[in-house]
């Protein structure tokens, strides 16, 4: 059975009027759609879209097109962490060039292209990609399923609605939180619902089973 | 070279007292010291000048501006990440986004050659640090316990130690108690009451993203303004490629870039403040006829016995909500386990931290922890809020084998990128061993259950150690340079030994020090 959120009711948007201005408009920006690709070609961005929505199991495809979007302009804009290891290409190279041998493996392994391969096919090979177990020229797969997976994670788990669905409260300032201590909640901060969560606690999730 | 005169620096066609290069952490106390006593002082930064309500936000992406982004190579067995966790860009660096826990350095740290038969001895010892470290708790000010249970110095804080604390701090207090295990509040360098204009802390969490109350403090908001007031000139955007010297081997100036353009300033002293990657990489660019090994490099130590601490984070799930977003995301410590142990299995130890996380912090600690993805690792985000994480700071021991060393790559300067090479040793090992074990046993205790160990890395130390011997070491006991007698050193570069506390009031500490010896060798004349 699919367990979802224990807070449906949860939006962290509806507390965006409590924000600082600058932090608001960030985050209203981050929920446009994006523009067209200026990093990427668009066959690599819907490529980029596809592999995305396997590495963070989601469907929703106006959500990676954001995601995907923001990355392509993150790396357009060239905003590096100053951080590489010696002898890989920079990030953007190195996920260019992934996504098109991914594509090059598709073809090879199933003999249609990545974006027509069946969810289970797409995780086979990137679970093939991660363990390394593809025959690759100039870089190596595992790094660049590592940094197409973190660069995922940064974009995707900074969209609000992801926020309200895990239960983030979000940005704070200026309200801060007074009640901090186990079982104190704000007013403002999610409320779980119990059916939920003993749903995700019999699906072997959610809150870790009460030791004695 | 152009000087042209619509540059916004007045004094770039002078001769002045002194240039700080880098203006982080030490190189704002520096600038503050030197500028109050009234020396001709400029600032030099690489990074912009940050103004916290125009360019700070509440959002962990956006905030990785304020950390390094020009290139930096990685190597070794171990190599680290070196991105926002690492270091800092602007002025203020790495204050701007660390977590501001600020315990001083053990008695022991000082003497671990003669203690220990490991690594060596600083020139230094504790008690020559106290009186620094006894202004800076003031100065920042510092809210601690009134009885603090570890090292040289039991309280109390001039500030009021933290209160309620959120459960991610609860945990690991609770843990503690019942394994028989010390802990306390963390002595922090954020307000638990109100000082001067600044507010105390409203618990939003996000140290590691810049704090908006000013609640924190940072050298952007403290130091440096303080600095400019008494008439210290701040260069921002400026990175500064070259220390000069002269065939006299004193130095003269330095060379920087801004906008492209090369440009040069004459001093008669030159401090160093880039920290422990940029100040060794300075010196290296740096060489010349005479120096072709670099600067302050007559031991051909400069970018060796570079440290980081190792970082792991142990995660639990717990039966309940712990909101691990909520309040300052370090507040509660142990530092029971800093020392050798009785039973030899390791020299030198750790602390632990209860460390809160935002959703980025977390989801890439569980993705680096187990490399997990798709429909696990989006279940584990949907439990967010039931993690509990624990963060180590291990100490490393000095290694003549972890360097920073040029590359032939470039970075966005067109400079040669520094190339960090970085493995831990068997002891560094160990550390780790029984940190993490500690960290498990703490968060079990109190009731959860392990699921992720990261492995990570902290604060970045050494490359241009202090000594007294020229032959195993860059600088004197006042980070004056054993080659050159008008070049200090005065950042974490300066580091002998890694220690395991957070070591950021301890380099200011050594700063103002420093700040302290050039100040009296002006007024005798000998600068
Ligand atoms: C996320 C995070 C959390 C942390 N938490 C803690 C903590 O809780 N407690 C603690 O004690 N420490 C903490 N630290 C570490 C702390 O930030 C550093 O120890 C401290 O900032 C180092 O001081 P520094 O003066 O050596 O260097 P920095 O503060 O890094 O300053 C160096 C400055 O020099 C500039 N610069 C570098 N090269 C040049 C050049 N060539 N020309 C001009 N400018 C240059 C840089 O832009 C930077 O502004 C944390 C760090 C991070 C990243
Ligand atoms: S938790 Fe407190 S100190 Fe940290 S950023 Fe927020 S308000 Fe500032």
């Amino acid at each position: 059975m699919m367990v979802g959120t224990v807070y449906p009711g949860f939006d962290v948007m509806v507390q965006s009027p409590h924000w600082d201005r600058n932090t608001r408009h960030l985050i209203e920006a981050r929920l446009q759609p994006p523009g067209p690709a200026q990093f990427f070609s668009p066959p690599e961005i819907a490529l980029l879209e596809a592999v995305l929505g396997r590495l963070l199991d989601e469907l929703d495809s106006t959500l990676l097109q954001r995601v995907a979007g923001q990355i392509d302009s993150y790396l357009f804009n060239n905003q590096q962490n100053g951080d590489h290891k010696s002898g890989l290409p920079p990030t953007g190279d190195l996920l260019r060039k992934g996504l098109h041998l991914l594509e090059a493996n598709a073809v090879l392994l199933f003999q249609r292209p990545f974006l027509q391969l069946t969810p289970l096919e797409m995780d086979e090979l990137l679970g093939k990609v991660q363990r390394g177990e593809v025959n690759w020229q100039g870089i190596p797969p595992g790094e660049f399923f590592r940094k197409i997976t973190g660069i995922g994670i940064d974009f995707f788990f900074s969209q609000p609605e992801i926020w309200s669905e895990i239960g983030f409260a979000g940005p704070a300032y200026p309200r801060g939180y007074y009640r901090l201590e186990t079982g104190l909640k704000d007013p403002w901060e999610p409320i779980s619902d119990p059916e939920r969560e003993d749903a995700r606690v019999a699906a072997g999730l959610g809150p870790a089973r009460r030791l004695e | 070279m152009s000087q042209s005169t619509d540059l916004p620096w007045e004094l770039l066609n002078t001769e002045v007292d002194v240039i700080i290069i880098g203006a982080g952490a030490t190189g704002g106390v520096v600038a503050r010291e030197l500028g109050t006593a009234g020396l001709k002082v400029v600032l030099m930064e690489a990074g912009p000048h940050w103004e916290v309500s125009r360019d700070f936000v509440s959002d962990e992406l956006h905030m990785r501006k304020t950390a390094w982004q020009a290139r930096r190579l990685t190597a070794g067995n171990d190599p680290p990440e070196l991105g926002h966790n690492i270091s800092g860009f602007g002025v203020g660096g790495g204050t701007l986004h660390f977590t501001a826990v600020v315990p001083r350095f053990f008695p022991s740290d000082f003497q671990l050659e003669t203690r220990e038969g490991v690594g060596a001895d600083w020139p230094v010892t504790y008690e020559d640090l106290v009186p620094y470290w006894q202004a800076l708790e003031r100065d920042l000010p510092v809210a601690g316990p009134k009885y603090y249970p570890w090292g040289g110095f039991q309280g109390p804080y001039p500030y009021p130690q933290r209160d309620p604390i959120a459960a991610t701090q609860q945990i690991l207090h609770i843990g503690c108690d019942r394994l028989g295990i010390r802990s306390a509040g963390a002595p922090l360098a954020i307000l638990s009451a109100p000082y001067n204009d600044r507010p105390p802390c409203t618990n939003r969490g996000f140290c590691a993203q810049g704090c908006l109350p000013n609640a924190k403090f940072s050298t952007l908001i403290h130091h440096i303004p303080q600095a400019i007031k008494a008439g210290v000139e701040l260069r921002t955007g400026c990175m500064v490629n070259r220390v000069l010297c002269g065939p006299d081997d004193r130095v003269e100036g330095i060379s920087f870039l801004f906008n492209g353009q090369e440009y040069r300033q004459k001093a008669r002293v030159v401090v160093v403040c880039a920290s422990a990657i940029e100040t060794p990489r300075l010196l290296l660019m740096s060489a010349n006829g005479r120096h072709p090994q670099g600067l302050a490099n007559r031991s051909g130590l400069v970018g060796r016995y570079f440290m980081l601490h190792s970082g792991h984070e142990v995660i639990a799930r717990f039966p309940y909500e712990v909101l691990p977003y909520k309040g300052t995301p370090i507040t509660m410590t142990t530092q029971e386990f800093y020392e050798t142990p009785a039973d030899g299995s390791r020299v030198r130890g750790f602390s632990i931290h209860a460390h809160g996380s935002r959703p980025l912090a977390f989801m890439s600690a569980v993705f680096k922890a187990k490399r997990i993805w798709g429909k696990d690792l989006r279940e584990v985000a949907r439990d967010y809020n039931y993690f509990a994480r624990l963060t180590l700071v291990g100490e490393v021991l000095p290694s003549a084998s972890n360097t920073i060393t040029l590359s032939t790559e470039k970075d966005r300067y067109g400079l040669p990128a520094p190339l960090v090479t970085f493995s831990y040793g068997e002891n560094d090992k160990n550390v780790i061993t029984a940190g993490v074990r500690t960290c498990k046993q703490i968060l079990e205790a109190a009731g959860g259950r392990v699921e992720f160990v990261s492995p990570d890395t902290s604060h970045m130390l050494g490359g241009c150690r202090m000594g007294s011997d020229p032959q195993t070491s860059v600088v004197d006991q006042w980070g004056r340079s054993h080659d050159h007698p008008n070049l200090f050193i005065a950042d974490t570069a300066l580091f002998v030994t890694s220690g395991a506390s957070n070591p950021t009031i301890t380099a200011m500490a050594l700063a103002w020090r420093t700040a302290d010896y050039i100040k009296e060798e002006f007024r005798q004349g000998n600068l």
